[in-house]
């Protein structure tokens, strides 16, 4: 076991890294000698330009923070290499894990206002969806010029590798720590994959309805709230077997289920699986697998839409969208991926009153004897 | 000895009570054992440990005891040690296959061991000869029928070469021609005497020939008796039946009629009656004169969506009032989609249905009927939405042995206590219209007992009784009129008797119950043999005669 | 048996993915437009009957129109071009837009489709388990898994059933929500415990304690595999080309 020990933490190790110089590609093709946070913001764009004249302070602090966190994940990970033989070397992995997702935090805060720029006037209101006209033609340039889309690229790949640095963090626990994983485990995730596949499958009909009316307002919305539904089912085997990876398992299997069943957008979803798996892991993992609450649950359910947004974005093209719209749609995410895990927990605890959960780890907090 | 449990007591997680307690039992080198006892938990549990998987790969609370395998003691053996000495044939055939193919699923154990391929190819054709599967069986696992599934799943035990077998109920699932598959695939290997068997099972006349010996477990989870089959069964008669179990039907069919010795197959008791029944005992036909209509089918048909035929095709049928109709058939049909279309729960494709507004529709799977969290509240719910109750909830409950369970929750309880309680719940509303599906699956002969004298109350009250189900001993006893499907239509309605009478039973998926096959065999040598339905009418014939003593 | 059925199918696996994450760079409505008609070609070329792949345009293309119409009025960029539909404002570019989303997912999701057309689940898992290293552990649960999906289905029908027959009439949507949850909850209770009986049927045949593990089927790379990966590669790049020349090729790098 000691091999997949250290593949986690190297490959934690290279996500950290990838993190450190992906975010600043872009300023190393512009040929940047200096790294001066202002310097940088004038001399690139003219959309980091609108930036600097009235969006984030500090944007200096914002940009070496992100290369602080990535730092401080690389050290700490080989920290936790160096003393593996500790038994509480966890401690490490964990603020590892901390840093790299601070990393992460701050790298799509700075997409973010890269994007929303000045204070967007968003009104909801179908005839007045617009936003600050100078802010959107820059933008526009800076599109058509590829200098966005550079660093777009960049940030993404440091988001990426932050996200790598994390999860390979929090997954090289050596495996004595936990019972050994028993078929019975694999196969309800199996099985709750499948039943939500069939459920998905049964309600396909409703949702491309929804999707026909929403379109109305926005075709993304519909999707957005629909996407909730895709988190209860890892979500719930997270909560069932309650053991490091078993969200994330059982949100790709979930995506490997629908794929196998026919659905419309391909082998890709399974990425989009994993990506929606990474939120409610980290979450678990930061309780230490030991805090299964409504707080939890809900956090979870919201960081599934939250970590997964950047994919998201590429895959379905929200970069276009209208900055306005575009926070529309996050809140929406936010709030569907919450409900999603309040309502993962309350079908969990109804499951386990059954007691058809006796041999898994939620019901054995709550086994009633008959 | 091949296996031995010392005190062994095991409690299931979720259980109050322990499924086995201080048992004490021996299981001989090549000796083929017969394991009776009440429905569910022992015996299941037993054949669950014989294999390691309790402890291994389920959990419970090993109270005491040991219990040792192969000369191995399970709790400190390897999973897969045990596992490839002795084989378990569980009862349903859909969930222990795990592949989509019959050859994948017969490598798959082989797979595990890891042998090589040309290995794993010999032994698949191997197993296939053993149990019959030859080159027409499809390639497809959900093509096959039930029967051929379990024997597709016990071919995949075979190739493991195990030196013993354990059968736990094999074919409570199956409809009777299918049951008689599984049955001579296991009557085949069990005369080679190859290897060790311990089989639990409830029909048990088609083994007799094939049992060198009887365990007998209580209520309680103890032995209760053992010996050789024909002193056990014949000698020890009444304990079994105090103890509420199944009993073979040719020994007690020997008691009837004063014989000492029990037949071992249909051709002996058939002798035995040639020998032994006293002419002119035969059973007076009661005609019923038929009460109003309280349901009605006309022609009608019924497509699932996603079929390409009909589940049922041309029926007519009329219910009446105060009597008890059996619709029988093989598995597939339609006798299920009959009994939901009459109940004026699916609407049909075609034809008409009416169906009186109280009905009361019992479950193949009860489970899926169940709408309240607690045994009490699933009882009463018919008052919770308004509807007037008939009988005393509580009384049900405590007549079908499900008191102490008031306050769990339904889908907590065992198989038999679901059914019986899906079966509660139905009759406190004392409807009109009264539609069991497989109620007798897998019950006690208490259970099964009571539920007749239940049914026969609520024939008396005028209720309409409509059984769905493959136990022609029930539809014997407690029947007045039969329906049997095949293919979506009716291919015979007419009284019980008249339905043993025929030839092409196969064609209906059905077989005699052993007393009426005994009594059927012996009539073809000597007409003066009432073709008596089973036990119950024989009992019912020779009343205020004597039976001829030995 | 079609060549394509007859491809190994992680390699199918693999060759779908990469077209796909291709698409996804590309934001022109033209280029996906190429990659839809290939994609219906191999559906056509593996077998599929034309029925069949008309039926599953049907969703895929109501969920395209959304996505024009989205992209076409809620566009960032309010570039030339710009029209009016009743209180809506469209641009020209965000409808190119739109309509580059839209039928990208319709090229994927055909795509998807004929590769789940075209493979044996069976094979599917034993190939991912010998070339990918998917542990077996997984892939058998999920099989096993997947051939009770008709079970399911039919016992999340009986299960709506029976509570009509039980007499439960649900009255305004918070009974109907109640009572979908108590469907859910049913089949959930249910489908786990046949989770533990399949389990415990594998670990009867020595699943769990599996070490050294062989496979009755074959997964051996053919000859015919290398050429169904190179022939994708050449016929992706002639697309992209053929985009090219046309002057129609937008991807996200510009």
């Amino acid at each position: 076991m000691n091999r997949s020990f250290s593949v986690a933490r190297a490959v934690a190790l290279v996500g950290a890294l990838v993190a450190l110089v992906a975010f600043f590609l872009p300023w190393v093709t512009y040929t940047q000698r200096g790294f001066s946070g202002a310097d940088l913001a004038s001399t690139l764009s003219p959309a980091l330009a609108a930036v600097k004249a009235g969006g984030i302070k500090g944007l200096d602090l914002g940009l070496w923070a992100v290369a602080l966190a990535a730092v401080l994940a690389a050290i700490f990970i080989l920290a936790s290499w160096v003393r593996a033989a500790d038994p509480r070397e966890g401690r490490y992995r964990l603020w590892a894990a901390a840093a790299a997702i601070t990393g992460l935090a701050f790298a799509v805060l700075f997409l973010a206002s890269g994007l929303l720029g000045g204070t967007p006037d968003i009104n909801f209101a179908p005839a007045a969806i617009r936003t600050d006209n100078a802010v959107k033609a820059t933008v526009a340039k800076a599109i058509g010029a590829g200098d966005f889309v550079g660093i777009g690229i960049g940030v993404y790949l440091a988001i990426a590798g932050f996200a790598v640095a994390a999860i390979g963090a929090i997954l090289a626990r050596p495996a004595t720590d936990e019972r050994t994983w028993r078929t019975q485990d694999y196969v309800l995730l199996a099985v709750l994959a499948v039943v939500f596949g069939a459920i998905y499958w049964a309600w396909l009909g409703p949702y491309l309805g929804i999707e026909t009316i929403l379109a109305g307002v926005s075709a993304q919305l519909g999707q957005e709230l629909l996407f909730g539904l895709w988190y209860v089912s890892g979500l719930l085997g997270g909560y069932i077997i309650r053991r490091p990876g078993a969200a994330f398992l059982s949100e790709t299997l979930a995506a490997f289920a629908e794929v196998l069943l026919g659905a419309p957008a391909g082998p890709v979803l399974i990425v989009t699986g994993f990506m929606q798996a990474l939120g409610p892991e980290l979450t678990f993992a930061a309780t230490g697998y030991r805090r299964w609450g409504w707080g939890t649950m809900a956090v979870a359910g919201a960081a599934a839409g939250i970590v997964a947004l950047p994919w998201n974005w590429l895959r379905l093209g929200y970069f276009a969208l209208d900055p306005g719209v575009m926070l529309g749609l996050f809140i929406t995410r936010v709030i569907a991926g919450t409900v999603a895990g309040l309502a993962a927990k309350a079908i969990g605890d109804l499951v386990a009153a059954t007691g058809s959960l006796n041999y898994f780890a939620l019901g054995r907090e709550r086994v009633r004897e008959v | 000895m091949f296996a031995r449990a010392q005190s062994l007591t095991i409690r299931h997680v979720g259980r109050k009570r322990p499924a086995l307690q201080d048992l004490d039992l021996e299981w001989e080198e090549g000796e083929r054992l017969l394991l009776l006892g009440p429905s569910g938990a022992g015996k299941s549990t037993f054949a669950l440990c014989l294999d390691g998987l309790i402890p291994h790969a389920l959990e419970a609370h090993w109270e005491s005891g040991t219990l040792t395998v192969g000369g191995r003691d399970t709790r400190s053996a390897s999973l897969a040690e045990l596992t490839q000495d002795v084989g378990v044939l569980f009862q349903d055939p859909d969930t222990q296959l795990v592949m989509l193919e019959t050859d994948d699923e017969i490598a798959f154990g082989l797979e595990n061991l890891g042998l090589p391929r040309n290995e794993m190819r010999k032994r698949v054709a191997e197993a296939r000869a053993t149990t019959g599967l030859g080159p027409a069986t499809p390639r497809r696992l959900d093509a096959l029928s039930g029967g051929t599934k379990q024997r597709v799943t016990l071919a995949s035990l075979l190739a493991m070469r195990p030196r013993a077998l354990v059968l736990d109920e094999p074919t409570a699932n199956l409809d009777p021609l299918a049951a008689r598959e599984v049955v001579t695939a296991f009557a085949a290997l069990a005369t080679r005497r190859e290897r060790s068997f311990l089989v639990i099972e409830h029909r048990l006349d088609p083994l007799l020939r094939f049992i060198d010996r009887v365990a007998v477990l209580g209520d309680d989870g103890r032995l209760a008796l053992a010996g050789d089959p024909e002193s056990v069964f014949m000698g020890r008669a009444s304990d079994l039946d105090r103890l509420g179990i199944w009993q073979p039907e040719l020994a007690e069919l020997a008691r009837v009629v004063g014989a000492e010795q029990m037949p071992r197959d249909v051709d002996e008791a058939a002798a035995l009656l040639i020998d032994r029944w006293p002419r002119g005992a035969a059973v007076q036909r009661a005609e019923r004169a038929p009460g109003r209509i309280t349901g009605a089918a006309h022609d009608v048909a019924h497509r699932y969506r996603g079929d390409d035929h009909d589940a049922v095709n041309g029926v007519s049928l009329e219910l009446y009032e105060g009597e008890i109709s059996a619709i029988v058939g093989a598995n597939g049909a339609g006798k299920s989609t009959l009994g939901l279309l009459l109940a004026g729960v699916l609407r049909p494709s075609r034809g008409t249905v009416a169906a009186s507004d109280d009905v009361a529709y019992v479950f193949q799977y009860p489970e899926r009927g169940f709408l309240a969290t607690t045994v009490r509240n699933e009882v009463r719910y018919a008052a919770t939405i308004g509807r007037r109750i008939a009988r005393d909830p509580d009384a049900l409950l405590e007549r079908f042995g499900l008191a102490r369970l008031a306050d769990a929750n339904p889908h907590s309880l065992s198989h038999g206590e679901k059914r019986r309680l899906s079966v509660a719940s139905a009759l406190v509303t004392s409807p009109t219209v009264l539609i069991l599906d497989e109620p007798t699956f897998g019950q006690d002969l208490r259970n099964v007992r009571e539920l007749v004298t239940i049914l026969r109350e609520e024939r008396d009250r005028g209720t309409t009784v409509v059984l769905i189900t493959h136990d022609l001993a029930l539809v014997a006893e407690l029947a007045d009129r039969a329906i049997a499907m095949a293919g979506g239509a009716i291919g015979f309605a007419g009284r019980p008797d008249e339905l043993f009478e025929r030839s092409d039973l196969a064609r209906f998926g059905l077989v005699l119950p052993p007393a009426a096959g005994a009594f059927a065999r012996a009539r073809e040598s000597d007409r003066a043999i009432p073709p008596l339905t089973g036990l119950g009418a024989a009992r019912t014939a020779l009343v205020g005669r004597e039976t001829v003593r030995a | 048996m079609s060549a394509l059925m007859r491809r190994d199918p992680t390699v199918k696996l693999a060759v779908v993915l990469a077209v796909s994450l291709l698409l996804i760079l590309i934001v022109d409505p033209v280029t996906p437009a190429l990659f839809l008609a290939l994609a219906i070609a191999v559906a056509l070329a593996g077998g599929a009957r034309p029925r069949t792949i008309a039926r599953a345009l049907v969703p895929l293309t109501v969920l395209g129109v959304g996505f024009v119409w989205s992209n076409a009025v809620f566009a960032a960029t309010q570039g030339p071009g710009t029209w009016t539909i009743g209180p809506f404002h469209a641009s020209e570019s965000g409808l190119r837009f739109g309509l580059a989303i839209a039928i990208r997912g319709i090229a994927i999701g055909i795509l998807s489709l004929t590769f789940v057309w075209s493979t044996d689940p069976t094979d599917l898992v034993v190939s991912l388990i010998r070339h990918v290293r998917l542990p077996f552990r997984l892939g058998y649960p999920v099989l096993a898994a997947y051939r009770f999906l008709p079970f399911f289905t039919d016992e999340y029908a009986q299960v709506r059933l029976a509570r009509r027959v039980r007499g439960a009439r649900p009255r305004g949507p918070l009974d109907r929500l109640r009572e979908a949850v108590g469907e859910l909850v049913t089949l959930l209770s249910d489908a786990t415990r046949r989770a533990t009986q399949i389990a415990i049927a594998m670990d009867a045949r020595g699943f769990a304690s599996a070490t050294e593990r062989t496979y009755y089927r074959e997964a051996r790379l053919a000859w015919g595999d290398a050429l169904f990966i190179i022939g994708a590669a050449v016929t992706t790049t002639a697309l992209l080309l053929l985009s090219e020349w046309m002057g129609a090729l937008r991807t996200v790098l510009g």
